[in-house]
């Protein structure tokens, strides 16, 4: 999988998907590595690279856009703090800042939102999941047509349990509880999902 | 030593790689990663998985919050990288079954360190289940990152966290942060894990207590960092577990009301 010609470097608030594999370099890997000697400038072509794909994953679990801000923030200040932790053997540099991203803005959302708020918040994604985001910087990539893609080899109810747990922020017994699921249902639904996900991209920690 | 692939606890990888398990199970399972290596292969692999989706929908920041983070960056120090001995907890308290006396001056509180450690913790939480991973994956042979061994011994708070016939409860902590409780009668201790707890005021130190039998507090160690700590061997029917600040060194007795209290049900 290759960017087509003439994309060139991403622009200020852009992003482009960084996907391991063969001959694909890790720019965003690369960029920690330097931060994590203190290169400054290396940490804003990171921030650079990879701040919209941070904020659109902290935004669509943390829903408040001035909290969002505020935990995009925090991930960044988490990211060059401990910046000397990534180690490149165990995955890619955008793996690596999603992962701690996602959890960020799931401590957010369990700490600040009482659960009658939440079940609010739910209730309006459930409209939202089939949207085409009209957001700067929707993405039609051959990246994202490959998530897409992949994601259509889920069942329904898989996608359904994992866009509960992962974008709204539920844990798997909040999932069974909205779903009316029998305890531990959602989350075989979950793993196995995440399974069929795993194997149709292919992908390497 | 086979594993039965349907007991529940493996079939938690999926709900953790998203982050979708409680705290309490969260500790558990992230003590059974440590001497399950298919399950920490399986959650780097659904981790990468999860992280495909967060690459749909990218939603540029606000243009002011470039310069804000650059500015805080450029006066934020960084953490120094990991050594062999990268525990994600130290274990300040009670292995001996010996409680530590209010002159026990190994538990006065350094701020910045604690913070350093706490931040360590929660970074080395995400991170030590991968680089197990990674070593399967590349087919080294698996090194620990404690010289002790093959397996690294487990801490007294882990063997509570994984026993059995484990108990547990969260309560809110005074001040800031949440707290779990472990209560495992078969290991006969006491576990707490903190979290979001804030560093005590310099002179200060968190103390933990047991209430005995006859309603008085008894010392029981000492809460240094966020993360598990076990409580040091306790009174036979000790109604609840507490904490308190203290000076430095701590205390004979609480001088300050509890910032949490959290019964134990009889036995």
């Amino acid at each position: 999988m290759s960017d087509s010609p003439g994309i060139g470097m991403p622009e200020r608030g852009a992003s482009r998907a960084e996907a391991a594999g063969p001959g694909r370099p890790d720019a965003a890997g690369e960029l920690l590595r330097r931060a994590a000697r203190g290169d400054e400038d290396a940490f804003a072509a990171l921030y650079d690279l990879v701040s919209a794909q941070v904020h659109g994953l902290v935004l669509r679990v943390v829903r408040d856009p001035a909290q969002a801000e505020e935990v995009t923030q925090e991930c960044f200040l988490d990211l060059w703090r401990s910046a000397t932790r990534f180690d490149p053997a165990t995955g890619t540099g955008i793996g690596w800042i999603l992962s701690i991203s996602h959890r960020r803005a799931v401590d957010r959302v369990r700490s600040a939102q009482a659960a009658t708020d939440r079940d609010a918040v739910w209730a309006r994604t459930t409209h939202e999941v089939d949207h085409d985001s009209t957001v700067e910087g929707a993405v039609s990539s051959l990246e994202a047509e490959r998530v897409r893609a992949a994601l259509g080899t889920l069942t329904a109810a898989q996608r359904e349990s994992i866009e509960l747990a992962y974008f709204g922020g539920y844990s798997h017994t909040e999932v069974a509880g909205l779903l009316d699921l029998p305890l531990g249902t959602a989350k075989t639904r979950i793993r196995d999902g995440l399974i069929r996900l795993r194997d149709a991209l292919g992908v390497e920690p | 030593m086979t594993e039965d692939r349907s007991q529940s606890v493996h079939t938690l990888t999926g709900a953790y790689a998203v982050d979708a398990v409680e705290a309490s199970e969260r500790d558990l399972f992230e003590v059974h990663m440590r001497d399950c290596v298919d399950c920490t292969h399986e959650v780097a692999g659904l981790r990468a998985a999860a992280t495909s989706l967060a690459a749909l929908r990218p939603v540029a920041p606000p243009a002011s919050l470039r310069a804000s983070v650059l500015a805080a960056v450029a006066v934020t120090r960084q953490l120094p990288p990991l050594t062999e001995s990268a525990s994600p907890s130290a274990e300040p308290s009670g292995d001996a079954g010996d409680l530590p006396g209010p002159s026990d001056s190994s538990e006065v509180v350094d701020l910045a360190a604690q913070a350093r450690t706490r931040r360590r913790s929660r970074v080395a939480r995400v991170l030590a289940p991968l680089l197990v991973a990674a070593a399967v994956a590349v087919g080294i042979a698996w090194h620990p990152w404690s010289p002790d061994g093959p397996t690294r011994p487990t801490t007294v708070a882990e063997q509570v966290i994984a026993a059995p016939d484990v108990r547990s409860s969260r309560v809110e902590v005074a001040g800031g942060g949440e707290a779990t409780v472990y209560v495992s009668r078969s290991v006969g201790r006491v576990a707490v894990v903190a979290e979001r707890v804030p560093p005590p005021p310099s002179g200060k130190t968190y103390q933990l207590w047991f209430e005995n039998a006859a309603g008085s507090m008894v010392p029981a160690g000492f809460m240094s960092e966020n993360g598990p700590v076990a409580l040091g061997v306790g009174p036979p029917d000790a109604k609840a577990v507490g904490m308190t600040l203290e000076p430095a060194g701590g205390s004979p007795a609480p001088t300050t009301a509890p910032l949490l209290l959290a019964p134990l049900a009889p036995a």
